[in-house]
């Protein structure tokens, strides 16, 4: 079974059941996920910078992973906001574009992750939690370019219906399905790093965070050479 | 002396006549030489393949990758809205069938191609 015959009884569905509705959108997400080769490499960085961010702070790989994913469901609402625009987003050159955004921002979050932990404190302070809102960044980014396919089926479906608010909704309600398995793997890094911490040194979780996160971005700058 | 002149001048516009009539032949031929050339030269074929199950950029670009790899496949667009994919080849040296195959072995459904208007 494919995504779109997953999310097809959604057409007829949606005005009869919405709560049902609700439910296969939501699980739609989650296998959008399944189904997505971005998933394990991206799930492997978000893991990488919670692990990065929790050296750092008590809370700070949970506080990490939970702005990856608020950023993946603020863009997806917002997207579903402007649903006749977003075509615009499906086409190869955006594609081109989004996957060398993607590769150089994975590359910035491995070098800070090396980088970041040997900062003074009063110049991070200064910047106001900047590993929330960078990831905040990194998480809107990722949404624009990931599922996209699957996204633009369950906006067609909602047109359909003629309601916007039903587009915003499901949208929602998609983008929790969608960035639930990376709020997931971010808090996943977060605990095992709490755990190996005072087995290991703190060194050591950075050099592998930023490996991670180093591999994310060689699989975008793979998919940008794949699409020239 | 304006005989000499006036016969030399007849003697070159005969000469540039005989030069522009010799040539005129010529580049008539080879018009039709090129053209014959042309016509032996393959002109690729566009298809529009139908793709069910790519999520996003990354299933674009490996579709894309998997089909440009065939040989006598000269372009590939992949449209994630559409959900198909559009490739220009040499039907002497592909077949569809040859490229629908190569999209499902990558875990994709590819439908019949189509040709593109």
């Amino acid at each position: 079974m494919t995504l779109e015959q997953f999310l097809q009884p959604l057409s007829t569905g949606l005005s009869h059941n919405p709560l049902t509705a609700f439910g296969i959108t939501f699980v739609g997400g989650i296998v959008a996920s399944a189904v997505c080769p971005c998933t394990v490499p991206m799930g492997l960085g978000v893991a990488g910078l919670a692990g990065a961010s929790q050296v750092r702070a008590r809370y700070g790989g949970l506080q990490v992973s939970a702005a990856f994913f608020a950023g993946i469901v603020i863009s997806l609402t917002a997207l579903g906001g402007v649903a006749g625009r977003l075509g615009a987003l499906a086409t190869e050159s955006f594609g081109r574009n989004w996957a060398l955004g993607m590769a150089v921002l994975s590359l910035v979050a491995a070098a800070l992750a090396l980088w970041w932990p040997r900062m003074p404190i009063d110049r991070l302070t200064a910047w106001r939690r900047p590993g929330v809102v960078g990831s905040f960044a990194y998480g809107v980014v990722f949404s624009l370019g990931t599922s996209i396919a699957p996204f633009l089926l369950l906006l067609t479906i909602a047109a359909a219906e003629g309601r916007p608010e039903i587009g915003l909704i499901l949208a929602f309600i998609f983008g929790l399905g969608r960035g639930l398995p990376f709020l997931l793997a971010g808090m996943a890094g977060s605990v095992i790093t709490g755990f190996t911490r005072l087995g290991l040194r703190s060194r050591t979780i950075q050099v592998v965070s930023a490996a991670a996160l180093l591999t994310v971005s060689a699989y975008y700058a793979n998919v940008f050479a794949e699409l020239k | 002396m304006s005989d000499h002149r006036s016969s030399a001048r007849a003697t070159l516009l005969v000469f540039a006549a005989l030069l522009v009539l010799s040539g005129v032949p010529s580049q008539g031929l080879a018009a039709e030489a090129s053209a014959a050339v042309a016509d032996t030269k393959p002109s690729p074929k566009v298809v529009d393949i139908p793709v069910d199950g790519m999520a996003c950029v990354a299933c674009a670009a490996s579709v894309k990758s998997a089909v440009k790899a065939l040989p006598g496949v000269v372009g590939v667009e992949v449209n994630l809205e559409k959900r198909n994919a559009r490739v220009t080849y040499f039907a002497s040296l592909l077949t569809p069938d040859r490229i629908v195959a190569a999209i499902d072995k990558l875990g994709y459904t590819a439908g019949m191609p189509k040709d593109a208007p």
